[in-house]
């Protein structure tokens, strides 16, 4: 944990407000990036960073400094919008279950792309981001979790491990159906902004399966 | 391509495999254009992603979220140690619930001490909290280091005071 990150922890625990501001602006972007990612809403993803930062607040004293501040910060901002969507149901919640083959819609594999291709080359970045978030939303929200924490934040497989409080193994193998699960939405949120090349590859591993 | 050998791309991919096979592993890569491929792919997700997440917050306005959260805290003030101590509770289920046996021990030691009418300790650091049971019952609240180093676990001590104020 960065040494003063910690000196606000302490200063916010013995009641100064000021101090609280400070990591508040400090990880706004990161636990909001966080929400949106799972959320998918601006507003949804505005009111669970709130929450999130009260709830950080009212329990402060809980936090001993043991794991980094951030690890506890995600914990509570994934779960609150691992709650969210529960009551909301805006998103289809898939079954989890890592040991069966919930991805028998999608490759058995992670497609291989076609060389120096981008598929988002050729479009605006705001139609790319709702192309984004509609593939995310095909993803159960342990799924999402790990893949936004991974591929938007850069943690490690240790980190997200400790973020939700399951094993490394459980990590990659999360990130693994993630990432083909991912692949396969693209292609199908992408349609026609795919290249030639990468439906083919994507029709011959369909025939292949 | 084997599943295995998928998932060693992405640790690959991810910077999680220890040196020596990472060189071992871009060897082979160097000779597979499939496995330069399936790279890529990872590559372009997280690209685009990355993407997604910079529009996002580009368009996210924070000025007001320190207000809310300030007018939360004060409708949320900082949580009672009961409040902490049965969210640690929740956060330590299988600690918790393997506790319990202990936990009737206590109990037992507990009615001893009330009917001894014995006080709490008059200072205890760990001390964080008396709460009125009812009647002249005092219970004190008190938290101790967890022997296995995981944080810390309550003991809660009760005290009759009429039984204090007679003993």
């Amino acid at each position: 944990m960065p040494a003063d990150d910690r000196a606000l922890i302490m200063q916010a625990k013995a009641g100064d407000q000021q101090a609280f501001r400070e990591l508040v602006g400090r990880y706004q972007q990161k636990v909001y990036g966080i929400s949106f990612g799972m959320l998918h809403n601006a507003d949804d993803a505005m009111d669970v960073s709130q929450e999130a930062f009260i709830k950080v607040h009212r329990y402060l004293d809980n936090f001993k400094g043991t794991s980094s501040f951030y690890t506890w910060l995600y914990r509570i901002t994934v779960n609150l919008c691992i709650d969210h969507i529960r009551k909301h149901k805006k998103a289809t919640v898939l079954d989890f279950d890592e040991a069966i083959g919930h991805d028998e819609d999608t490759p058995n594999e992670i497609v291989p792309s076609t060389l120096g291709m981008n598929p988002g080359r050729n479009l605006d970045r705001k139609e790319l981001r709702g192309l984004i978030n509609k593939a995310l939303e095909t993803l159960s929200p342990a799924h999402r979790a790990v893949i936004l924490m991974r591929e938007v934040e850069g943690l490690s497989y240790k980190e997200i491990a400790d973020v939700l409080e399951i094993s490394i193994g459980t990590v990659m193998s999360r990130l693994f159906h993630a990432r083909r699960r991912m692949q396969a939405a693209l292609v199908d949120v992408m349609g026609a902004d795919l290249p030639d090349s990468f439906k083919k590859v994507q029709r011959a591993n369909v025939s292949e399966a | 391509m084997s599943r295995k050998r998928d998932e060693e791309l992405q640790r690959y991919h991810d910077g999680e495999l220890p040196a020596g096979r990472a060189r071992e592993v871009y060897q082979q890569i160097r000779q597979s254009a499939d496995d330069r491929a399936r790279l890529q792919a990872m590559d372009e997700i997280g690209s685009m992603m990355r993407t997604a997440a910079e529009v996002d917050a580009e368009e996210a306005n924070f000025d007001f979220l320190w207000t809310r959260v300030e007018a939360g805290i004060k409708d949320n003030p900082p949580a009672s140690a009961w409040e902490r101590v049965m969210v640690w509770l929740r956060g330590n289920r299988l600690a918790t619930a393997s506790a319990f046996a202990a936990a009737a021990a206590v109990a037992v030691a507990l009615v001893v001490t009330l009917s001894a009418g014995q006080p709490a300790p008059a200072r205890f650091d760990g001390a964080i909290e008396e709460l009125e049971v009812g009647g002249n019952v005092v219970s004190t609240v008190l938290t101790v280091e967890d022997p296995e180093g995981e944080g810390e676990m309550p003991i809660i001590w009760i005290t009759d005071m009429d039984a204090e104020g007679d003993g």
